[in-house]
Formats: C-alpha cells, sequence, structure tokens
C-alpha cells in the first residue's frame, strides 16, 4: 500500500487551513486609537465621569500649584517663608538651575558658555519686576529653551526656588540707601 | 508459494516510499547546519563582543573627536568660573555707583528679606498646611 499520496494531501489541507486561519486575525474590526469611535461606547477608552480626578492629584489649591489665581499670576508666596526653606531652595537652585542660570543668577551658567541659549538675567529690570507665580510657572511648565521640572521638583521645592530666587535678586541688586548702617559701612 | 506469501511482512517501512537512509542522511546535516548556526550565533553575539571590551580600554571606544567642544581643562576652567560666582555671591561691591547700586552677600540679602518678611498670602499658613488637598 502506498501511502505517499494520502500524507503529501494531508499535509497540503492541514498547512492550508493553518495558513487560512492566519488571516481571519487581520480582517477583525480594530480600533486604533484609545478615542476613536466605539459601536460599544463613544470611544475606544471610556471617558473618565465629569469631574473625575485621578488620586492623590485633586491639586484644588490653584494659588499653590499654579502660581496663578483666577488666571493672574500671584504676588504672594503660599506659606511662609523661613531660613530652613531658603536653604532648601538654595540646594534645589544649585543643582537644577545653576547650569544655564548660573549660581548668581545672571543667565551665564556653565552650559551657556559652551553654546546652550542662555537664559535671561534674574537682574534685568523686566524679570526683576516679575510676579512671584510668574517664576514659578515658568519652572512648573518651562519656558522657551528650559523644560518643565513639574516631574522633577516638588510645588514645595519650587516655591523654595522661588525664594531664593528673590534672595539672589536683591543680593545683587539693591539701593546703598536701603540698607542698614552695618552693610552701608562695609562701602566706606 | 502460499507459504513465501505467508513469510512476508504485511506492511513494509519501504512501502511507505520514504528512504529511512537518506532520510537518516538528511537530519544528520540539518543537525550539522543548527550546530554551526548556534556555533556561530553564539561567538558572534556573546564570546566575542566580551572577548573585544576585554581587550579594548574603554577611553578608545569614546569619539573624542566628534564630541561637541569642551575645554580640555574642564574642571580648571569650572572652579574658576564657579569661584567668580561664589565671590558675587559673598561680597560687597558697586553695579552702578553714580546710582548708588550695590551688591550684596547673599546671606546678608536673606537675613533682610527674612527681617522684612517674604510676602505671604492672606492667612499665613505653613508648608505643612498647604497642598495638602
Amino acid at each position: 500500500m502506498n501511502l505517499r499520496k494520502p500524507i503529501t494531501l494531508l499535509v497540503m489541507v492541514a498547512a492550508a487551513a493553518f495558513i487560512a486561519a492566519c488571516g481571519n486575525l487581520q480582517e477583525q474590526p480594530k480600533l486604533h486609537k484609545p478615542f476613536d469611535a466605539s459601536p460599544n461606547f463613544d470611544t475606544a477608552a471610556r471617558v473618565p465621569l465629569p469631574e473625575a480626578v485621578a488620586v492623590g492629584t485633586l491639586n484644588e489649591d490653584e494659588h499653590f500649584y499654579t502660581g496663578m489665581v483666577d488666571g493672574e499670576f500671584v504676588e504672594t508666596f503660599p506659606f511662609e517663608i523661613t531660613a530652613e526653606v531658603i536653604a532648601e531652595g538654595r540646594a534645589e537652585f544649585n543643582s537644577y538651575c545653576t547650569p544655564c542660570h548660573g549660581n548668581a543668577g545672571y543667565g551665564n551658567g556653565i552650559l551657556s558658555q559652551e553654546g546652550f541659549p542662555p537664559p535671561a538675567s534674574f537682574h534685568d529690570e523686566e524679570i526683576r519686576e516679575k510676579p512671584i507665580g510668574h517664576y514659578f510657572d515658568v519652572i512648573t511648565n518651562g519656558q522657551n529653551a528650559m523644560y518643565s521640572y513639574n516631574s522633577r521638583v516638588t510645588a514645595e521645592e519650587r516655591w523654595a526656588v522661588v525664594a531664593y530666587i528673590r534672595v539672589l535678586q536683591r543680593s545683587q541688586n539693591v539701593e546703598m540707601s536701603e540698607l542698614p548702617d552695618d552693610l552701608q559701612a562695609q562701602f566706606d | 508459494m502460499a507459504t513465501q506469501n505467508m513469510k512476508e511482512p504485511k506492511m513494509r517501512l519501504d512501502a511507505l516510499g520514504l528512504n529511512f537512509g537518506e532520510l537518516f542522511v538528511y537530519s544528520l546535516v540539518a543537525v550539522l547546519i543548527t550546530a554551526i548556526i548556534v556555533g556561530f550565533t553564539w561567538y558572534g553575539l556573546y564570546w566575542y563582543p566580551l572577548s573585544v571590551v576585554e581587550e579594548r580600554p574603554l577611553v578608545e571606544e569614546v569619539p573624542l573627536e566628534i564630541m561637541p567642544r569642551l575645554p580640555s581643562t574642564l574642571e580648571e576652567a569650572y572652579d574658576i568660573y564657579t569661584e567668580g560666582e561664589i565671590s558675587r555671591l559673598t561680597s560687597f561691591g558697586y553695579i552702578d555707583e553714580e546710582a548708588g547700586i550695590v551688591h550684596i552677600p547673599a546671606a546678608e540679602a536673606e537675613r533682610l528679606l527674612l527681617e522684612e518678611g517674604f510676602p505671604t498670602r492672606g492667612a499665613v499658613t505653613t508648608r505643612e498646611d498647604s497642598g495638602t488637598d
């Protein structure tokens, strides 16, 4: 009994069935993006309920988390600034900001000297007059070549950095007549 | 005649139409080819790269000639730069002498600002009170 033909036929039928089975996967309905229209729901991904907030991200304090109130930059800090807060701001500033802004905030950091676009000096009159909330907003969302530090520095630390920037601005630009006598004596 | 037919097996191996001798040779060749491929793959992906890394110092792998321009004495340049910056933050001096604008040490500026008090919103809050929604 010659079984070559039946075996060959069986193998060919099995191969054809195997190949045909694979094709169906390509033809089934598919939603390519999360918000594609879906026959079952409005979109492929379920839309969160109105006013739904992810756990731990309510961030209801607008002043604290955005540096703005009613669309305007705030002129005040959201919490009391102490020497400890400034020390923390100095540490964060020296870690994250000095490569571009420089230790004193003149915008002449080591990266700027090596060709990276230099940022504005904190001591320019226009920058000095910016409200406190502006600095917090720039650190949070970035500006021009500067990227966002929202995920790198906490909101508390960002406010601490803003406080330290105010210290730098006072340090590098103050009228002699505003200084107490003991400091004026240093210029004699 | 009938006795001779009874002695023959009911189904002989060659009745399947397969030559088991050839099949053995082909299988042996396939095993050898597989072994050669596995051997070359192991040599190329594992043994050779490891041997190369061990023999070549790391500095030769860094294409310094195409790196962004950096001063050859970077550490010295950074120290000089930092020294200037720290000097600005620790000394007294004039920014605009005619206008009476000066710079003072950051520590003194911090002391002045803390004495004045930083502007804080309405009810004074501590850090622990803020951002705890």
